[in-house]
This record gives C-alpha cells, sequence and structure tokens, in this order.
C-alpha cells in the first residue's frame, strides 16, 4: 500500500476521528470496495449501500485497527459477509440460479481471487492516471470509444499525434503484459 | 484475518507486476501466491488482459465519488457531521422561505414569453415518437423491398412470409447453393425473423443482419452489425456462427444477445441459455466460452483481447420484450440508447453525461418527452431545450 495510509500520524488521526482523514480514506476506497462487491451482487445498487454500511461499521470501531492492512481487511470480510447474507435473503434468485453458483461464491477461494483481482486493477488504473498528461487524456477518451478524429479535434492535436500516443501506451502495456505471460510459463515449467 | 491481508498485498503485488515495477518483496508474494492451492493463471491473465483493464478503468473514471460522499451515511456519525445536521436544518428552513418568495415572482414574471417556450420544447420532444423508420430488405439479386405493409408477396418467391414486424423463411424451397438476403432496420425500428431452419432473431434499431435464406450449407452463418437477439434451433451437426467484423460466436443451440455496433469501442455477447464459444477469426487460440446465464464477454477489437463478467441480463436483452432496463448505466449510455430507438440527434455537456447514472425501466413505446422527465425526478441536474432539429441537454444548476 501507498504513501499517506501507511503514516502513523494519518492513522492516529483517523483513529482520533478526523473527518477529513475520513474523507480521504473514503475517496481512495469506495469506488474500489464496490467494484470488489460486484463481484457478488453484480451491477446492482446494494453494492454501494452495503458499502456505505461498511463505512458506518468501520467508524464504530475505527479504535481497534492495528494498521490499514487491517482496515482493508475488516471492510472485505464485512462486505463479502454483507453480500452473501443479501443472496441468501433476496430474491435474486434469477440473477444467481442455481444453488450450485451460490456455493461457488461462498467459497473462500473466490473471496481470496476476488480481493486480488481488485487490488491490482485498482494499481494499474492509477499507474494509468500517472500516465503523462497528453498521453493520459488520450488513454481516458479512447476508453470512452472517441474515434481518432475525435480525440484529435477534443485535445486540439493532430491525428498521428493520436496514434502516436495511444500506440506507445498500448505497447508499454503490452509489454509489461507479454514479460508477466513469460513469468507464468517459466514458473509454471518449474513447478 | 491474517488470509486476507496477505491476498490484499498479494494483489498489490501482482499489480505491481503487470506493470513492471516490482520489487524483491513482490516476487515473493507472486510466487508464494503461485505456489499455493488452486488455478492461478486463469486469474492472472484476466487481471493483465487489455480489455478487462479497459473495463477497470472506465468503471473507476466514471465513478460519481463526490456523490457517494455526498449521500455517505458514515458522515451522520462524526462530530461534524452532528454538528452539520442541525445547521442544514436551518439553512432548508431559510432556503425554502426565499424559494417561496422567489417562486411567487417568478411566476408573475414567467407568465409571458418564456414559459410558452418551455411549454413548446416539451410538445416537440413529445412529439418523437418511435417507430418512425421502415426496415429495408435486401434480396440476393440486391433488390430492395420496404417493409410497411402488413401483408406482402414477393413473385416468383416461396417460402417467404413478409409482415410489417416479421418476416420468416421456409425450408420449401430445395434451391441448393449459397443465397444471402440482407436485413437493414435503421434507427427507430425493430424486426423479427425466422430462419429457415427454425432460428429466431430480433434486430434492435440500427441494425444489419445478413443471413442465409435456405438451410443447406454445412454450417449456418450470419453477419451482424448492430444489435441482435438470438434463439438459435437445436442442430449438433451444423454449428450456427455470428460474425461482426473478426468476431464470432459459434454455437449449437441456445439464446445470447451480441451488441455489435460500428463506432462503440467493444463487442458484447450477453448469454441467456446454453453455452456459446466466443472467438476471433484467424486466431483459434483466443476464444473464450460462455457457459452460465448472465456472463458476459467484451471483445476490444483494437487488441483483440474477450474480457468475461457477470451481469444482469436483464438489463442487456429487455429491448426485446419492448423494454428498457438501466441498471447504474451512464447518462451517456441512456441516452445514446434512447436516441437510437427515438431517433433523435443531441448535444450535450459531458461533464453531464458521464457523471451521473441511472438506474430504472420504461416501456419503449413511452412517450419521449415522459421518460426524460423520469430520467430527471432521479436528481439529475439538467434542462433540456430543442433547436435545429436536436434536443439540447444542459446541466442546471439551480
Amino acid at each position: 500500500m501507498e504513501g499517506k495510509f501507511t503514516d502513523e500520524a494519518f492513522f492516529q488521526k483517523l483513529q482520533e476521528g478526523d473527518e477529513g482523514k475520513l474523507k480521504e480514506l473514503f475517496n481512495d476506497f469506495f469506488a474500489l470496495f464496490v467494484a470488489f462487491a460486484r463481484n457478488y451482487l453484480g451491477q446492482d445498487d446494494t453494492c454501494e449501500d452495503i458499502v456505505q454500511d461498511t463505512f458506518v461499521a468501520f467508524w464504530e470501531q475505527r479504535a481497534s485497527f492495528k494498521n490499514i492492512y487491517y482496515v482493508k481487511a475488516f471492510f472485505y470480510k464485512t462486505i463479502r459477509h454483507k453480500c452473501l447474507n443479501y443472496i441468501r435473503h433476496q430474491k435474486i434468485t434469477s440473477r444467481h440460479a442455481s444453488e450450485e453458483q451460490k456455493n461457488d461464491l461462498a467459497d473462500k477461494s473466490y473471496f481470496i481471487d476476488a480481493i486480488i483481482q481488485e487490488e491490482a486493477s485498482r494499481m494499474i488504473y492509477e499507474e494509468i492516471l500517472k500516465l503523462s498528461n497528453m498521453g493520459r487524456q488520450v488513454m481516458l477518451l479512447a476508453l470512452d470509444g472517441c474515434s481518432n478524429d475525435e480525440i484529435a479535434e477534443k485535445l486540439g492535436i493532430s491525428v498521428n499525434t493520436v496514434r502516436t500516443h495511444k500506440a506507445r501506451t498500448y505497447q508499454y502495456l503490452r509489454e509489461r503484459l507479454g514479460e508477466l505471460r513469460i513469468l507464468l510459463l517459466v514458473l509454471f515449467s518449474t513447478y | 484475518m491474517k488470509k486476507i491481508i496477505e491476498a490484499i498485498k498479494t494483489g498489490e503485488s501482482v499489480g505491481r507486476k503487470v506493470l513492471g515495477r516490482s520489487e524483491e518483496e513482490d516476487e515473493r508474494n507472486v510466487s508464494a501466491w503461485e505456489a499455493s492451492a488452486g488455478k492461478k493463471d486463469e486469474l492472472f491473465q484476466k487481471i493483465s488482459d487489455t480489455g478487462f483493464i479497459q473495463e477497470k478503468a472506465l468503471y473507476y473514471k466514471n465513478f460519481d465519488i463526490a456523490k457517494a460522499w455526498r449521500e455517505a451515511k458514515v458522515r451522520e456519525h462524526t462530530g461534524r457531521g452532528r454538528r452539520m445536521a442541525v445547521r442544514r436544518w436551518m439553512a432548508w428552513g431559510a432556503a425554502a422561505v426565499i424559494v417561496l418568495f422567489v417562486s411567487v415572482a417568478m411566476f408573475w414574471m414567467m407568465r409571458g414569453e418564456q414559459a410558452v417556450e418551455r411549454v413548446d420544447v416539451h410538445k416537440t420532444i413529445a412529439r418523437i415518437v418511435p417507430g418512425r423508420g421502415v426496415p429495408v430488405l435486401f434480396l440476393e439479386d440486391n433488390t430492395s423491398i420496404e417493409l410497411s405493409a402488413e401483408v406482402q408477396m414477393i413473385e416468383g418467391k416461396q417460402g417467404i412470409e413478409i409482415g410489417k414486424k416479421t418476416i420468416s423463411y421456409t425450408s420449401v424451397r430445395a434451391k441448393v447453393g449459397r443465397v444471402y438476403n440482407r436485413l437493414v432496420v435503421p434507427k427507430g425500428a425493430e424486426y423479427h425473423l425466422v430462419l429457415a431452419d427454425g432460428s429466431e432473431i430480433w434486430l434492435n434499431s440500427e441494425s444489419t443482419l445478413r443471413y442465409f435464406v435456405n438451410d443447406t450449407d454445412a454450417e449456418r452463418v450470419v453477419y451482424l452489425q448492430g444489435e441482435a437477439y438470438f434463439k438459435i434451433a437445436k442442430n449438433e451437426k451444423k454449428p450456427f456462427k455470428v460474425i461482426s467484423g473478426d468476431h464470432v460466436v459459434k454455437v449449437l443451440g441456445t439464446e445470447f444477445n451480441i451488441n455489435a455496433y460500428a463506432g462503440e469501442s467493444l463487442i458484447y455477447t450477453t448469454l441467456l441459455e446454453g453455452s456459446v464459444d466466443v472467438g476471433v477469426l484467424d486466431s483459434p487460440g483466443g476464444h473464450q466460452v460462455l457457459s452460465e446465464r448472465g456472463r458476459q464477454s467484451a471483445y476490444n477489437p483494437t487488441n483483440k483481447g474477450i474480457s468475461i463478467r457477470r451481469v444482469d441480463p436483464r438489463v442487456y436483452t429487455a429491448w426485446k420484450d419492448g423494454y428498457f432496463v438501466f441498471n447504474y448505466s451512464t447518462l451517456r449510455e441512456v441516452i445514446h440508447q434512447l436516441s437510437r430507438w427515438y431517433d433523435f440527434d443531441y448535444e450535450a455537456d459531458d461533464s453531464i453525461l458521464d457523471h451521473y447514472h441511472f438506474s430504472g425501466e420504461f416501456k419503449r413505446f413511452d412517450n419521449l418527452d415522459s421518460v426524460l422527465e423520469i430520467i430527471r425526478s432521479t436528481g439529475i441536474p439538467f434542462a433540456l431545450d430543442y433547436r435545429d432539429g436536436k434536443i439540447i441537454i444542459r446541466r442546471n444548476n439551480v
């Protein structure tokens, strides 16, 4: 975990009940926890409600956590619990039709995988935000489905520059992903 | 607790590794994870898939965190929050008095021209009704037939029944050979089709389907641009393929929806029943299988990546039963879908399209003006205007 949340002074202020610090925590983690909850409930508004409730529960027990990892662990554990409860009690049977699927969701390894998936994805997104200003703007517009022409017009640059930025970013990501796959192959063949 | 903390740290390490910024500790974490039980390569591949990264980035980018904070229940539990609550009530009281005063004043002032103009805008928008577009059928010799009459006969063709809303082919024609027809459904229309093999297809607005007329080939192949819902008749000897660009969905008999509009960045396939195989032409290795209801694949033609997620299938298929269903969709997505069905052009600020979400459903034959009113009533602050044949949607900072 990076930056301010591992800072002791920050953590102490949070525990003392500083609303400003709570807001920082909320801004950084709310969307992440909703993304995590969606692993259980899909794109349901309930995900947000559950995360909001969990923030309340966290605030009431804030004095009892040793560090930010324990805070996050508390959130994951509580959110999972609330989601599974919701599935059990609500009639969202159409979404998760069979008993078998419900059991899959309740599985511990599904839980661990979901945490890893969301933590890693969040980190990757933050990395995209760290791209050079123009590179980032091009990427974000492209993610929104804008064509190269539209991006060029919006940012006041040439279509060729757009292409260059895109190619560079995709190549950057692809290289990283390529390394990752190779590493995996090596790991699996030697294991 | 320890297991969970380990998972968090592993997630961080995996992220850093995907980005090539891993350090010694990350390598250790990832190795330990690899060595633990279970199949990890699938998850690793999913996380590093560029389509999946795109999807996640889009999610975070569009997340309205300011709104979540405004609505945060936890704020009622902090010291400041409690004091704020009292002050807020006093402020509301004062505001109510002012609003009352201003609205009385406005009522007298607005009775003139401006009020008439607003009514006009709504009248114009209310006149925009769906179903004005006329689908066109292109036969194998490229003659075109407008599908606007209740019943139509084509001279010299047997086995085709044409109506205003549906067309069906039967296998009576024994002519061998590859014969294809094409159906073009414009904005503001939809159409239903029964193929010679008994498969049913619903075509959404602004979509084109090229399909076989005789069921005599070894394979059943159709070409789609736009959106369609498929209910494929079972025939295990003859796979059914839906091709959009280089995106191929292969099935034996099942129900699913494909959204493959030109100009959109992703092609979505949503499974309702059975199973489908989603792949890329000329890339036999890159395919994925959807086999559970509510599984959806997103194919990205720029990098050939296919990612899979779990969705509420109703959101993606309700159009076929005459409903719009939105579940935390961005206003951009909502307006875009409406514009296709009601066939209108629009202009809107990005700031409003991307920052508000809407959940809800309405009938596809509701009047457009009332549909927009419903959306507005959920608290999305926009004002409507109508100029040069376009609906103008502006942020309304009242």
